[in-house]
């Protein structure tokens, strides 16, 4: 991908201003363009250039720490990215840094859980799921859209994202309306009412099986989603890690072609490729 | 000719526009949950000038998605009236507001109560972007209903 092609706003806490220069390097050593947000106050108009800034980026990095979320200012930028994202399709990838809630506006957008991970990692993660997201805003311009979209509750690892958003993004393309759900967040994300409100509303049910999942959450996850009787669940498998017994009632998908996955899905939900 | 005119018909040398002014006006009321009482006040005002209101308590039913509820409502509202008083400066969601309507690129107007602008200019606490915001005293909000009329009335002119 092009450097120029889209433009990252990094969003952060000037606590995490550590974190965020660690980020920023390897943002340059993976030639990501970005413009950071505390770095811009540095200038006597920094409001304007912040202002700028937001107006002008395709890709809107949200780095969610307690001090993050706990600020009205990020607040403000999570507002404009989000008005961004419904008016231009500007891509909004939160990634959690440090032991932190999702704020509820935001659960809709699959985030990244890096916690764990070292800046270049995270760099390098990024780079894929903006590619993804900027390839599928390229060919989102000739979908037809219809007037109501297939719900679809969408389970899988936070270590499954980069894989877990392009199968999110093209299905998104396909005019499917998919709810991602991190299930191995559930320690700290209890079922939570939204999440809960999806799961019953939802027309249809996705899981990725990889070595990631871990199996006795599954199981209990299986059960709430066992409750949803009559909705169509369908699992994908990534890996050769084999899948247990009680998911082998499902549909299962395995195949390592991302358009193939999509085509199965959307036969598996009975669902017309709007694109065809 | 600019995009928002529309030849309607000619007779000679003479032709006829009409002009597309967008939406009827949609004013998003945002508040703190404490200042609802005056909110709704500001509201009945508004609704009286024409124009149409969101007020997040009268539209949000139990039950529905709180927060979706409030990103749809920002996108089809064409201005954003912020009651700003102390406690409404702590709170988040009128935060995520203005920041909706600014990426939108959409009228703002900060109603100042218990708060002078004054007051904000100094506070190093307030975010900048507010001290940018047109506001107005509530004191003197006739002024705006008075332009939210004229833009009501240029409205029905054109689309009634």
């Amino acid at each position: 991908m092009n450097k120029t092609e889209y433009k990252v706003f990094l969003s952060y806490s000037h606590k995490d201003q550590e974190i965020a220069n660690s980020l920023t390097k390897a943002f340059d050593q993976y030639k990501i363009s970005y413009q950071a947000d505390q770095q811009l106050r540095a200038g006597e108009n920094w409001m304007e250039e912040i202002e700028r800034a937001l107006q002008e980026a395709s890709v809107f990095v949200l780095l969610l720490s307690p001090d993050f979320v706990s600020s009205d200012w990020a607040m403000f930028e999570i507002g404009h990215a989000i008005s961004r994202h419904k008016k231009d399709k500007a891509a909004i990838i939160p990634v959690i840094i440090r032991d932190s809630i999702v704020p509820d506006v935001l659960r809709s957008y699959l985030w990244l859980d890096a916690r764990l991970m070292k800046p270049e990692s995270i760099a390098q993660e990024l780079k894929k799921i903006i590619k993804v997201k900027v390839d599928s805003v390229a060919n989102d311009s000739d979908t037809k859209r219809s007037d109501r979209s297939m719900k679809v509750f969408f389970s899988y690892s936070s270590l499954d994202t980069t894989i877990a958003s392009s199968i999110a993004d093209a299905l998104r393309q396909k005019n499917l309306d998919v709810f991602p759900f991190q299930n191995d967040l559930r320690a700290t994300h209890e079922w939570p009412f939204k999440e809960e409100k999806y799961l019953q509303t939802c027309d249809g049910i996705l899981l990725l099986w990889s070595e990631h999942c871990d199996t006795p959450s599954w199981v209990e996850s299986e059960r709430t989603y066992k409750r949803q009787q009559l909705k169509t669940i369908i699992v994908v498998r990534l890996d050769d890690t084999p899948i247990p017994s009680l998911l082998k009632n499902y549909s299962v998908i395995y195949h390592s072609d991302l358009s193939v996955i999509v085509q199965e899905i959307l036969q598996g939900f009975k669902v017309e490729d709007v694109n065809q | 000719m600019p995009s928002n005119f529309q030849k309607v018909a000619s007779y000679g040398t003479v032709t006829f526009l009409s002009v597309n002014l967008g939406s009827k006006p949609l004013v998003f009321i945002s508040h703190a949950s404490t200042d609802l009482w005056v909110a709704k006040q500001l509201e009945a005002h508004i609704r009286s000038c024409g124009a149409d209101t969101f007020l997040d308590c009268e539209r949000v039913e139990h039950g529905d998605d709180f927060e979706e509820k409030i990103i749809e409502a920002a996108e089809e509202a064409t201005e954003l009236l912020v009651l700003f008083t102390p406690t409404a400066n702590n709170r988040k969601y009128v935060w995520m507001e203005i920041g909706m309507f600014l990426g939108a690129r959409k009228r703002i107007v900060a109603a100042l109560y218990g708060v002078t602008k004054e007051q904000i200019a100094e506070d190093q606490f307030t975010p900048i972007v507010l001290k940018k915001i047109d506001s107005v005293e509530l004191n003197e909000i006739g002024s705006y209903l008075n332009q939210l009329k004229k833009r009501v009335e240029t409205w029905k002119q054109y689309n009634e």
